[in-house]
Parts: structure tokens; C-alpha cells; sequence
């Protein structure tokens, strides 16, 4: 192993997912997904199945109050409330090639939890799988 | 350690952590897949999802500058410009971004068959011609041909997101960095159109480095 590629993790493939069938109409519908707590998560893809498209999402990281999918008070036109990306603009399935990948990875910590909020107007109920793809990262014992 | 001020600029760059060596770092944790420079080789910022064994290197080469990373303290975050536009019109939407924000990729939606062209302008950027704001195309570009996207205005169940990635992460680090998004409706039915365009990139925390 090149010692300049390796950063003492072994990366298992892993992918966390969460099932919901998001209530017609609802608005931001609360969702949590929360971190195994035996490694940190290399996340790298993000995918969905839904039924249908007319659905947006918020995500936010609980213990930092991140939000991943934001805007401005400015850029909010179409309405008072930001209630999210459109689903398909965000990730797709990989039967369609249309997972999206980050491109850059970002670490999830061990036992950190996610916040997910559906917003749905296609007026029925709405099954959603949101599957979060990466890598484990397992910790190397050290070589002496 | 208290939190500290400097003049000319934030903590972190005055003890030395500036984008150059942000971006080292980046480049030390994840190798370019082609070290050697060679002119008029494709570089593709998904170069980094590739094997490190060069399988590809004839293809693709990561970008001379190498998007920043999670070690840097950025995260990846989704902006997103939403307009409901009457046919025909046009509005101006404002992003104002976190610290750093570098895009990565750019998709967008139109709610109906029409679609609509878009214009960005990166307010603060500032490439020597005076006043600051460069536009990033020459013309408000039919969304089509701009943005990916997976939204099908026809099929409700068809599953999919195309989002077009930039060959290069574009920057902005400005202070106070601004995004002007300008929107025109090309649909000329009686219903609004419901519109979003999205800027995928990375920003830096806010308290970064603590």
C-alpha cells in the first residue's frame, strides 16, 4: 500500500436507507436517520425512489444544525415557505444511472442523526426510499 | 481558546490555512489521478470516484485545482432559486452563499413542458475588468442546455436526476459571495410555472477551523 493513498481506514461498502410513505399533502414531514454508532459514514451517493416527483425535501444534521439544502429569503419566489428541493432535482435511482454523487465525500459521525422533511403535493400518499451510499470507515490497527 | 479576530481577515487564513493549502491538504488525502500535467487532457471533477491505479488517465484527469474536501471542514449543500412565473415572465432571484462556497454541479426543474432560460452571474468575482460580477454564459441559456435535470414535466413516475457537472469547480470566495439568478418563463399557457434551479457545491462551516 502506497502510504501516500492511505489514510488508515478500511472502507466498507454500505449504504443507510430510510422507507416512508409521506403522507398526501403533508408539509415537511419529519424523518430521522441516525448514524450506526460503531464507525463513521463516508458518504459519496445519494439515490431515491418515490412515486411520484411532486415531492421536495429539506435535510439537516441534528448537533450542528446544518441545513444541506438551503436558499435565500431573496430567492424564495414561488412562495413564503421554503419547503425544499424537488426530489428529482436532488437524486434519482441507479436503474436510471441517475444517483448523484458528491463528487467531494462528506464524513457522517457515529451516532449523529439526520433530519429529513418531506413536503408532498401531489395530493396521495407518496413511498419514498432515500438511501444514503458510501463506505464504512473501519479503523486500521496500527502495523509496528 | 477564545475566539480571535484579525485584521485581514478571518483566523483560520492568518494562521496560514488559506485555499492554496486548503486544497493541498485535499490534494494529499485524495491523489490526482494524473499527476503529470498534459495539456489538452479532459479533466472531470469526478475523476476522484475513479480507481487510483490511472485505469483511466488517458480519459479523465482531475481538475489542476482540486475541489475542497470534508477535512477542509466543507460540507456539501444544495442552493436552490424557486420562482413560480406567469408566462413569458422573468424575476431575479439573489443566492447569498456560505464561507467558500465552490460549485460543483447545477440541475433544474420546470413544472411545465415550456421550460424557461436562465442566466447566472457571480456578483462578486472580480477578473480585472473593473467593476465586479461576471456572467457565467453569454446569454440566458434554455434551461435544457444549461442545467441537467431529471424533472419530467410529462411523466410524473419517471425516476431520474441528470445533474451537470462543471469540468472545473467554479468559486465563490469573494466575501460575502452573491449569486444572481435570472429566470425567464419560456411557457406561454395560462398556468404559472413552477421553477427551480439548484447550485450543488461546498461550503465551509462557519466555525471552521474549531
Amino acid at each position: 500500500m502506497n502510504s501516500m493513498l492511505d489514510d488508515q481506514f478500511e472502507r466498507q461498502y454500505f449504504s443507510y436507507v430510510l422507507d416512508r410513505i409521506v403522507p398526501a399533502s403533508a408539509v415537511q414531514d419529519p424523518n430521522a436517520l441516525q448514524i450506526l454508532s460503531d464507525a463513521d459514514f463516508e458518504w459519496w451517493w445519494v439515490l431515491a425512489s418515490r412515486t411520484s416527483n411532486l415531492l421536495k425535501v429539506l435535510m439537516t444534521e441534528q448537533a450542528t444544525g446544518r441545513n444541506f439544502i438551503g436558499t435565500s429569503p431573496q430567492a424564495q419566489a414561488g412562495g413564503a415557505v421554503f419547503n425544499g428541493i424537488n426530489i428529482d432535482n436532488w437524486c434519482g435511482t441507479a436503474q436510471g444511472n441517475a444517483s448523484f454523487p458528491l463528487a467531494v465525500p462528506y464524513v457522517m459521525p457515529a451516532t449523529r442523526v439526520y433530519s429529513f422533511f418531506f413536503t408532498d403535493t401531489s395530493a396521495a400518499p407518496n413511498t419514498v426510499e432515500l438511501v444514503l451510499s458510501g463506505f464504512k470507515l473501519w479503523p486500521r490497527p496500527s502495523v509496528q | 481558546m477564545p475566539y480571535v479576530t484579525h485584521q485581514g481577515g478571518p483566523p483560520s487564513e492568518a494562521a496560514g490555512n488559506t485555499q492554496d493549502s486548503a486544497a493541498a491538504r485535499s490534494a494529499s488525502a485524495t491523489q490526482p489521478m494524473n499527476p503529470r500535467r498534459w495539456p489538452l487532457v479532459l479533466t472531470h471533477t469526478l475523476a476522484r470516484l475513479l480507481p487510483l491505479h490511472q485505469y483511466q488517465e488517458q480519459v479523465y484527469r482531475l481538475a489542476e485545482k482540486h475541489p475542497p474536501g470534508f477535512e477542509d471542514g466543507f460540507t456539501p449543500i444544495w442552493e436552490c432559486a424557486t420562482a413560480l412565473l406567469p408566462a413569458r415572465q422573468t424575476t431575479q432571484l439573489r443566492i447569498n452563499f456560505q464561507k467558500k462556497f465552490h460549485l460543483l454541479a447545477v440541475t433544474g426543474s420546470s413544472a411545465l413542458a415550456g421550460g424557461f432560460r436562465a442566466q447566472l452571474y457571480d456578483m462578486k468575482k472580480n477578473y480585472g475588468q473593473g467593476k465586479p460580477g461576471v456572467r457565467l454564459a453569454g446569454r440566458g441559456v434554455n434551461f435544457a442546455t444549461f442545467l441537467g435535470t431529471g424533472f419530467n414535466p410529462a411523466n410524473s413516475a419517471a425516476q431520474g436526476s441528470a445533474a451537470f457537472f462543471l469540468r472545473e469547480p467554479h468559486p465563490f470566495t469573494e466575501p460575502n459571495a452573491q449569486c444572481l439568478v435570472i429566470i425567464q418563463n419560456q411557457d406561454i399557457t395560462a398556468v404559472s410555472n413552477n421553477i427551480q434551479v439548484v447550485l450543488f457545491g461546498m461550503a465551509r462551516r462557519f466555525n471552521w477551523p474549531d
